[in-house]
């Protein structure tokens, strides 16, 4: 457990987490339910437009329960399951692949950046060359340490799915750089 | 004698070389993908759903889904037993005394019974779908569409209501999975909703990008968030001395033929019920062998009727789950929603039709279905090692690799980045939800079952002249409407039942899994 001396502020912290969140649905809904409202055409039973309008007044029913619930004292038997703060323990076995830095919300967020690099990249570098980017920082990011490793991989995997795809099974994958 | 007749042309149909290759791709891509951890039968399905694309021959495919589906079940339970990662909520039961056994230096007998008992239930509820599925099929052609609505209402709610921890949050969850239904232009009409001006979302948003954004992408991000919880250590198969021999003593199987054959009697029918495809039955299994058992004192430290029990009824109901997908055409749990993706690419319309239109493709799936048990039965337990060995891939590349793929599937099945990244927007919602406990296949079935239910509900509506009533004057629709309202209250039925006894309740409420 991490801090364990301050159950109390953490414990606050994650029923805050719960309400924005919450408020945060409920505000969402809202926007869906007036845009639903204001779009013109059929609101009839038959029509196109009643679906929308009925989903969305459920999301902000729903939200608004789900806002009710964060704001009350979670005593009784119907409380949420608390919202699992972020608690690293030690790894039982550290082989060069466990990462050093604390996780958190690093870690996903530098891999959602290479997602969009490789996105990017693929139809202008072509598959091979941003997959295998790609892997190398990935990796690294998830806290791989062994790079020759990382980057044999990184070469190996994409060159052997891009000549199965396109060579046994037809499908287009952009070539970009790579002279294939 | 009919039954029999059609059987064996299918398995005329399958029996053919190129078939069998089919199936023996099928099973061994689904175990590799499988045996991944925190992979479920659901995303191998989507992640390989591109290699399908160029297929032409619908039968192939399908033999080689059924394959990847049963392989990717296998492969899961031996991630569940040797790493303690469930890759799906239905493989829980098996992880909880799976990974005793293990660590008890009982790793075989664990596995063996899981896949043994994995092929005893498939067979025998492979041969109750080959009875039952033609029989629901007739009845089905007398289903109309009011009927339809309240079977895809019921299907959706069932789930929501049953599994997970929390109503609201799955209704929250089941809500956002409609919303994404109704993205689009409407079938109808031709009215755009929802696409706020854009032109990327005139298509609406397919199944294959919000599977592979929700499970893929949203997955890692999670793992990604959470590094330091991950178990890197594979059990051993043996430890030390003795246990070199054999996989499972005469007492293992004096101990696992029962809890087979009773999680098959819990799995077939759960599967085929709308209840949410494994989740149910396999707590249901364990929780009855935890009580029935001679040897309960071991239960938490490697039972093994806690292996395989739940290993039954989870293989059994996913041929229970196939009878409403084929007959009906409606998925009950996540992975059936994928594979009715599937049918649709090929532009195969599971329900009471398909049985006429193409018995041929229907009764070869059957067929492949005792087929593909098999190859598993000869290919699991032999090859054992060879799985080990998929499960050392290093953390990192592995979901730097699980990342490229499911880029890779987006890519291959829309042909626009705009798309991928629709795909990843959806991930980082999916590794919100994750953070925040929300369970993910009530979004699924919202996506899949939403804008069939609104279709089959204004076609009700259509054919009544906009009369409401026709959805209460049939007994049958009546009926399955009841149920709805049974299903949301089944969770609550213990404090319901505490308070007319006039005692404090102090139970929660009815649950069985998170989703997978």
């Amino acid at each position: 457990m991490s801090a364990g001396s301050e159950p109390v502020r953490q414990a606050t912290q994650s029923r805050r987490t719960g309400v924005v969140l919450a408020a945060g649905l409920l505000a969402v809904g809202v926007f869906l339910l007036w845009s639903a409202v204001t779009a013109d055409g059929d609101f009839g039973a038959q029509g196109p437009r009643l679906a929308p309008v009925v989903i969305t007044v459920a999301w902000v029913v729903a939200a608004a329960v789900f806002l009710a619930m964060q704001l009350r004292p979670q005593t009784d038997a119907t409380a949420e399951p608390e919202i699992d703060p972020e608690t690293p323990t030690e790894d039982e076995e550290n082989d060069g692949d466990a990462p050093a830095a604390k996780a958190g919300w690093l870690a996903p967020g530098g891999v959602l950046a290479a997602l969009a690099g490789l996105a990017i990249a693929l139809e202008y570098a072509g598959f091979v060359v941003s997959a295998a980017l790609f892997i190398v920082v990935t990796a690294r990011i998830l806290g791989s340490r062994h790079l020759v490793r990382d980057v044999i991989v990184a070469i190996v995997l994409p060159v052997v799915v891009y000549l199965g795809f396109t060579r046994l099974l037809d499908i287009f994958l952009p070539a970009g750089v790579f002279p294939l | 004698m009919n039954v029999f007749g059609d059987l064996l042309s299918g398995f005329g149909t399958v029996l053919t070389p190129e078939y069998l290759l089919y199936a023996a791709i099928g099973v061994t891509l689904g175990t590799f993908v499988g045996v991944l951890p925190g992979i479920g039968p659901a995303l191998t399905i989507a992640l390989l759903l591109p290699v399908t694309f160029s297929l032409d021959d619908p039968i192939g495919t399908f033999i080689m889904f059924a394959g990847i589906y049963y392989g990717a079940m296998y492969g899961g339970s031996t991630t569940s037993i040797l790493l303690n990662t469930p890759g799906e909520s239905a493989s829980v039961a098996t992880a909880i005394e799976g990974y005793q056994m293990a660590r008890r230096g009982r790793a075989k007998a664990a596995l063996a019974t899981a896949a043994i008992g994995s092929f005893v239930a498939g067979t025998i509820s492979t041969l109750l779908l080959s009875l039952f599925a033609q029989p629901v099929a007739k009845l089905a052609t007398t289903f109309r569409a009011a009927d339809y609505f309240a079977l895809a209402l019921l299907a959706m709610v069932a789930v929501t209501a049953l599994v997970g921890r929390s109503l609201v949050r799955g209704l929250l969850s089941l809500i956002f999975g409609l919303f994404l239904g109704v993205i689009g232009i409407d079938g109808l009409t031709g009215q755009a909703r929802f696409t706020f001006g854009t032109m990327e979302l005139l298509e609406g948003i397919d199944v294959v990008v919000v599977i592979v954004g929700l499970f893929a992408i949203g997955e890692t991000l999670f793992v990604a968030s959470r590094m330091h919880h991950l178990p890197e250590h594979v059990t051993p198969l043996e430890s030390g001395a003795g246990n070199h021999k054999s996989w499972m003593s005469r007492d293992d199987w004096r101990r696992s033929w029962a809890p087979w054959l009773r999680g098959t009697a819990v799995g077939f029918p759960f599967g085929a019920l709308p209840s949410g495809g494994a989740d149910v039955p396999t707590f249901l299994s364990y929780t009855y062998e935890k009580h029935r058992s001679k040897n309960r004192e071991q239960f938490g430290k490697g039972a093994i009727e806690g292996v395989a029990g739940p290993e039954a009824a989870n293989n059994a109901a996913f041929s229970g789950v196939l009878v409403p997908l084929l007959t009906l055409g409606i998925p009950t749990s996540a992975t059936a929603a994928v594979m009715l993706a599937a049918f649709q690419i090929f532009n195969l319309q599971p329900g009471p039709q398909l049985f006429d239109n193409s018995p041929e493709l229907v009764w070869a799936l059957i067929a492949s279905l005792y087929v593909g048990n098999v190859l598993l039965l000869a290919l699991n337990l032999p090859l054992i090692r060879v799985w080990v060995k998929v499960l050392q891939i290093p953390r990192p590349i592995l979901y730097a690799g699980i990342l490229v793929f499911a880029t890779l599937g987006v890519y291959a099945s829309t042909g626009s980045v705009n798309q991928v990244f629709i795909a990843y927007g959806i991930g980082v919602i999916g590794f919100g939800m994750r953070h925040f406990d929300f369970p993910i296949a009530p979004v699924i079935l919202g996506l899949i079952l939403g804008p069939m239910m609104e279709l089959q509900f204004r076609r009700a509506l259509v054919l009544s002249n906009g009369d409401l009533t026709v959805f209460v004057s049939r007994p049958l629709t009546a009926i399955l409407l009841a149920l709805v309202v049974v299903a949301l209250l089944v969770p609550y039925l213990p404090r319901i039942v505490a308070r007319l006894r006039g005692r404090p309740a102090e139970s929660k409420r009815l649950t069985f899994a998170e989703d997978d």
